[in-house]
C-alpha cells in the first residue's frame, strides 16, 4: 500500500499520526469548502462548516469503513453539517442577508464585455442563487453535488446513503423544484 | 405535458441522454415551440449552475486553525467502542424473570400451621381438636360443606370465623382420644371426656409432642351429638358445615423395621382415607 493514499493516511491518522490527518486536510479542504460554500451563502459559514467537518472526521476516524471513499464519507459529514447550519440560518434576520447581498452586488465585476449581457447574466445568476438558497437542504445538496460540482451518481449515492436509482430520482426532483422556483424570478411561465 | 416526457427533456437539457435518444428527442421538440422554449430555459439554467462553480471566493482555512479546533475537542481520535449489541436483552430478561417469580410464588402450596410442643420423654402425639357443631348451626352454614382434614386447617379456620358457634366462648363436652406411643410404637388409646371452654383458634390446633414430624399420632378432640362413641372412633365428629360426615382419622407413624424409613399406619378412620 502506498503511503500517500487516502487509506494509508487514514490508517496512520488512526494510529495517532496527526501529520497524516493534516495531509488529508490539505488534500480535500478545497473540495469540502466549495461544496459548503454552494450550500451556504456566506464564506465564513462555509469555513466554519469545513473546520467542523474535519474535526468530526478526526474524532470519528474509527467509524470510517475503508470500503467507502474517504471523500464520500467526508462529504456526507459536510452534508449533515450544512443541513444543521441551514436550520440555524433560518433564525437570522432577512435584513442581514439582504444587506450582505447588496454590498456584494455593486462590487461584482461582470464577466462579459457587453454591459447589457453582464447585467442579464448577473440577474440570472442572482435569481439562481436566490432560488437555490430557497430550496430545501435535501434538494440543494443534490443540485450542488450533481450540477455544480459534477459528481457522478455513484458518488452521490454514497454521500446520500441511497441507491444510484434513488440518487437519480432525487436529482430529478431537485431540478424540477429549482426550475419551478427560478422561473417566476426570471419572468418565465410554464 | 406528460411527466415522463418532461423528465426526458430535463435529462436532455442536462446532457444525460445517450446521443441517439437525444437526437430523437431534439427532432420532436423542434415541432413544439412551447416545449422548445422550456428546453432552452432549462439549458440556460444548467449553464448558470455550472457557472456558480467558479463563483467561490478563496477560503481562509489553515492547518493551524484546524489544529486549534481539534485540540479544543481532544487531540486523539475517540477509541473504537466494540459492543456485542446485546444491550436490548436486559428488558425482556427482566420481564421474564419477574413473570417467573410471580407464577412461582403464586403456585406455592399453603402450609398447615403446626404448633410444636417439645416435651421431654419418649411420648409423642399429635393433637387435633375439632369443634363439635350443633345440627342447627350446621344447617345454617350449609354453604361451607367441605370437611376439614389435616390439610384444611387454614381454610377451615377461615370458615369457622363466620360461624355463630364461635361468636362467644362456651363450655362444651369434649371427647379426647389419645394414641400413646413409646419408642416410636403405638401402645394404646386413651379416651377422656371433659368440658372445657373452647374457642375457634384453640380447637383448630395441632400439637406435636415428643419431636417434630416424627412418629405422628393424631389425637381427635370432639363431641358426638348423640353421645360418645364407645369405640373411640370419630364417627360422631363433624367438621363445621358438614352434615354428619366424619373426617377424623387416627394415623400412626412408625419406622420400617428393615429400611428405617418413616411409614404411617391408619389406626381408625371414618369415610376418610389417609395414608403415608
Amino acid at each position: 500500500m502506498e503511503l500517500d493514499t487516502d487509506a494509508a493516511l487514514v490508517k496512520r491518522a488512526r494510529e495517532g499520526d496527526y501529520g497524516a490527518f493534516e495531509q488529508l486536510f490539505e488534500r480535500y479542504r478545497v473540495l469540502v469548502y466549495r461544496f459548503a460554500y454552494q450550500m451556504t451563502p456566506r464564506r465564513d459559514d462555509a469555513e466554519d462548516i469545513v473546520q467542523e467537518a474535519f474535526v468530526r472526521a478526526y474524532q470519528n476516524l474509527h467509524k470510517y469503513r475503508d470500503e467507502a471513499k474517504f471523500t464520500t464519507w467526508l462529504l456526507r459529514i459536510v452534508t449533515n453539517l450544512c443541513t444543521d447550519q441551514a436550520r440555524m440560518a433560518h433564525r437570522r434576520t432577512a435584513l442581514e442577508q439582504q444587506e450582505a447581498a447588496g454590498a456584494l452586488d455593486w462590487m461584482t465585476i461582470g464577466e462579459q464585455e457587453d454591459p447589457v449581457q453582464n447585467l442579464e447574466s448577473d440577474r440570472r445568476r442572482d435569481a439562481l442563487r436566490k432560488a437555490l438558497n430557497a430550496l430545501p437542504t435535501h434538494h440543494r445538496s443534490v443540485i450542488v453535488l450533481r450540477d455544480i460540482e459534477e459528481k457522478d451518481y455513484t458518488e452521490i449515492a454514497g454521500i446520500l446513503g441511497c441507491s444510484i436509482g434513488g440518487a437519480k430520482l432525487r436529482v430529478l426532483r431537485a431540478r424540477r423544484a429549482l426550475r419551478d422556483r427560478i422561473a417566476p424570478l426570471l419572468g418565465e411561465e410554464k | 405535458m406528460e411527466r415522463n416526457y418532461e423528465d426526458k427533456l430535463m435529462e436532455l437539457a442536462f446532457g444525460e441522454l445517450n446521443p441517439e435518444e437525444a437526437a430523437r428527442l431534439d427532432a420532436r421538440v423542434e415541432a413544439e415551440p412551447l416545449v422548445a422554449r422550456d428546453l432552452a430555459f432549462t439549458r440556460l439554467m444548467r449553464e448558470d449552475l455550472l457557472s456558480l462553480a467558479d463563483d467561490v471566493p478563496p477560503d481562509q482555512l489553515s492547518k493551524e486553525r484546524l489544529r486549534q479546533a481539534i485540540l479544543a475537542n481532544g487531540l486523539h481520535p475517540a477509541p473504537l467502542r466494540r459492543s456485542l449489541g446485546l444491550g436490548w436483552l436486559w428488558a425482556p430478561t427482566a420481564a421474564f424473570a419477574a413473570a417467573f417469580v410471580f407464577v412461582f410464588l403464586r403456585n406455592q402450596p399453603a402450609e398447615p400451621i403446626v404448633v410444636a410442643d417439645e416435651r421431654a420423654g419418649s411420648e409423642r402425639s399429635l393433637e387435633i381438636r375439632t369443634p363439635i357443631v350443633p345440627p342447627s348451626t350446621v344447617a345454617a352454614n350449609d354453604d361451607a360443606a367441605a370437611p376439614i382434614g389435616i390439610e384444611d386447617f387454614q381454610s377451615g379456620a377461615a370458615a369457622l370465623r363466620g360461624m355463630n358457634l364461635w361468636s362467644s366462648p362456651q363450655t362444651s363436652p369434649v371427647t379426647t382420644t389419645t394414641v400413646v406411643e413409646q419408642s416410636g410404637r403405638a401402645i394404646g388409646l386413651e379416651e377422656s371426656v371433659s368440658k372445657v371452654p373452647s374457642s375457634p383458634l384453640d380447637d383448630m390446633r395441632t400439637v406435636v409432642r415428643g419431636g417434630p414430624a416424627m412418629g405422628v399420632v393424631t389425637e381427635a378432640v370432639g363431641e358426638r351429638p348423640g353421645g360418645l362413641d364407645p369405640e373411640g372412633t370419630s364417627a360422631g365428629l363433624m367438621a363445621p358445615g358438614s352434615s354428619g360426615d366424619s373426617t377424623i382419622v387416627l394415623i400412626h407413624a412408625d419406622r420400617s423395621g428393615t429400611t428405617g424409613a418413616q411409614t404411617a399406619k391408619e389406626l381408625e378412620k371414618e369415610n376418610v382415607l389417609v395414608g403415608g
